[in-house]
């Protein structure tokens, strides 16, 4: 007995490999071949909606920790409406933004609005875990929103990167942080422009195309603007340069950007469906005071 | 359990061991899909510093370890494919499913010569195969020209994802491994089994080509 279940579970492994192995070949040869892209689809349109549910049973709970946080005693009566009110409000979800959803929605808005972009909002359903090395998350709104790859993805602090794929009704999004994604960029102020890459950790890498230009810490950037909008409208703001290296010759340097958005606790964002008719410039940019102009 | 066996053929408790009934398979499917999505949903909304736990993982670590290396390998592949395609996912389909496939089969040959049943024991075996997988991950996708894969990024990375998913194991691996392990051959899923029998039959006797 034991001798052929093992040679049956050999058997498996070799072709269960052969078939993973088929896989990785057809994807790095050609990442967008038919196979691969319609089976990533169904996975969205069917995993989309689990992630969606995982996300409405964690909100609850968040509120409940806020309450618990400032309560004084209450009694069995108060408990009672409030977890009846928990219930209603799980049941608007679809619907109903929490406290912290507001703020985002709201300051998101406020960005929108200066920098004239059209946005669909949405929100957050899922991140991809960092061991998978890709800086990624999911958002709520696919294609029957009016998505489409290529998009500039906002939120109210700035540029947060830009959709990679669009399913039915979820997408995923390329974050900025990722370390095969670069975003052409805009000086503030000197208008010097160059590109900043992901590192895959919290800083971005600045290369200006005039090597000689100045650039200080606290130097700010907004996106340059790709043709047409996609992927990058022009203006966003990117992030603050918070150190300047010199190599040991002189001849180089290395220049760290931290982002303005703090992608470990993203929340709403906002797709940029529609590009702004103008250069805002930098009129998106806050006030020096931190706040919005 | 005699009074639904297929006449001619008396399904023992001994044959039913190491072969997954229809519900261990939809069980270890729904278990598979739950710990992906929870995953992505719920763990890396944790503002831990470094990765994330590998929840899938340590599913298949209690999967493997009770079902042997033949369901080892399917459920490895079947977890892995998961993960490659739920959402945000960027990485090429396939990685994680070899990986997985291969860390599915090398366990499924461990459980039948060890049986593991201590904390500390499973706790090991995870921190082995958490570094495992994540190394043979890493490797795939720098031999696939990911530019993702650096020695900076895998360093910063490795301890914490190997510390979170050996943390969980207790939790996670350990139960999985005791219900699947009396499921094969207790009470458990003989009732359910002689329950739905006749329900089950057509399929459980479709999946026997790969049995």
């Amino acid at each position: 007995m034991q001798p052929t279940e093992d040679r049956r579970a050999r058997r498996v492994l070799a072709v269960l490999l052969a078939v993973s192995f088929a896989l990785i070949t057809l994807e790095a040869r050609n990442p967008n071949s038919p196979p691969i892209a319609a089976m990533r689809d169904l996975a969205a349109s069917v995993f989309g909606p689990l992630q969606q549910g995982a996300t409405v049973v964690v909100s609850p709970v968040d509120d409940l920790r806020e309450r618990i946080g400032n309560s004084k005693p209450l009694s069995a009566e108060v408990e009672r409406l409030r977890t009846e009110n928990s219930d209603l409000r799980r049941q608007l979800s679809a619907s109903a933004v929490n406290q912290a959803e507001v703020g985002g929605l709201s300051r998101l808005l406020q960005v929108a609005g200066t920098g004239r972009y059209r946005i669909v909002p949405a929100r957050v359903i899922g991140i991809g875990p960092a061991q998978g090395l890709a800086r990624t998350i999911t958002v709520d709104a696919g294609r029957s929103d009016g998505l489409r790859p290529e998009l500039t993805v906002i939120n109210g602090d700035g540029l947060v990167g830009r959709v990679l794929a669009a399913g039915l009704h979820s997408s995923t999004v390329l974050l900025t942080v990722d370390p095969s994604l670069a975003v052409g960029i805009r000086m503030e102020g000197s208008r010097e422009i160059g590109v900043a890459t992901g590192t895959g950790g919290a800083v971005l890498i600045l290369q200006l195309l005039n090597p000689q230009a100045r650039l200080y810490p606290g130097d700010r950037l907004v996106t340059f603007g790709s043709t047409a909008g996609r992927p990058y409208v022009p203006g966003v703001p990117v992030g603050e340069v918070v150190s300047v290296t010199r190599a040991a010759d002189g001849a180089s340097r290395t220049v760290e950007v931290l982002p303005y958005v703090r992608f470990t606790s993203l929340d709403v964002v906002g797709i940029v469906v529609e590009q702004p008719r103008r250069d805002p410039r930098d009129a998106v940019l806050p006030g020096r005071d931190g706040k919005l102009r | 359990m005699s009074r639904n066996a297929p006449p001619g053929r008396p399904a023992s408790r001994t044959e039913r061991q190491g072969r997954m009934g229809a519900f261990a398979i939809l069980a270890a499917i729904g278990l598979i899909v739950a710990a992906a999505v929870i995953q992505v949903s719920i763990l890396t909304r944790l503002p831990l510093p470094g990765g994330t736990a590998d929840l899938v993982l340590l599913v298949l670590i209690g999967i493997a370890l009770a079902r042997g290396p033949q369901t080892g390998a399917l459920a490895g592949f079947g977890a892995g494919l998961v993960v490659d395609l739920m959402p945000p996912a960027d990485h090429g389909v396939g990685h994680y499913a070899f990986v997985l496939c291969l860390a599915g089969y090398l366990l499924g040959m461990l459980g039948r010569r060890v049986v593991v049943d201590t904390t500390v024991g499973i706790m090991t075996i995870t921190a082995v195969t958490a570094t495992g997988a994540f190394l043979g991950f890493a490797a795939i996708g720098a031999l696939t020209g990911d530019p993702r894969v650096t020695w900076p990024a895998v360093v910063r990375l490795l301890p914490s994802v190997v510390l979170y998913t050996t943390a969980l194991a207790p939790l996670v691996a350990r139960p999985v491994l005791g219900v699947f392990r009396s499921e094969s051959h207790s009470e458990f899923g003989a009732v359910i089994t002689a329950r739905r029998a006749h329900r089950l039959k057509p399929l459980a006797r479709r999946q026997e080509w790969w049995q």
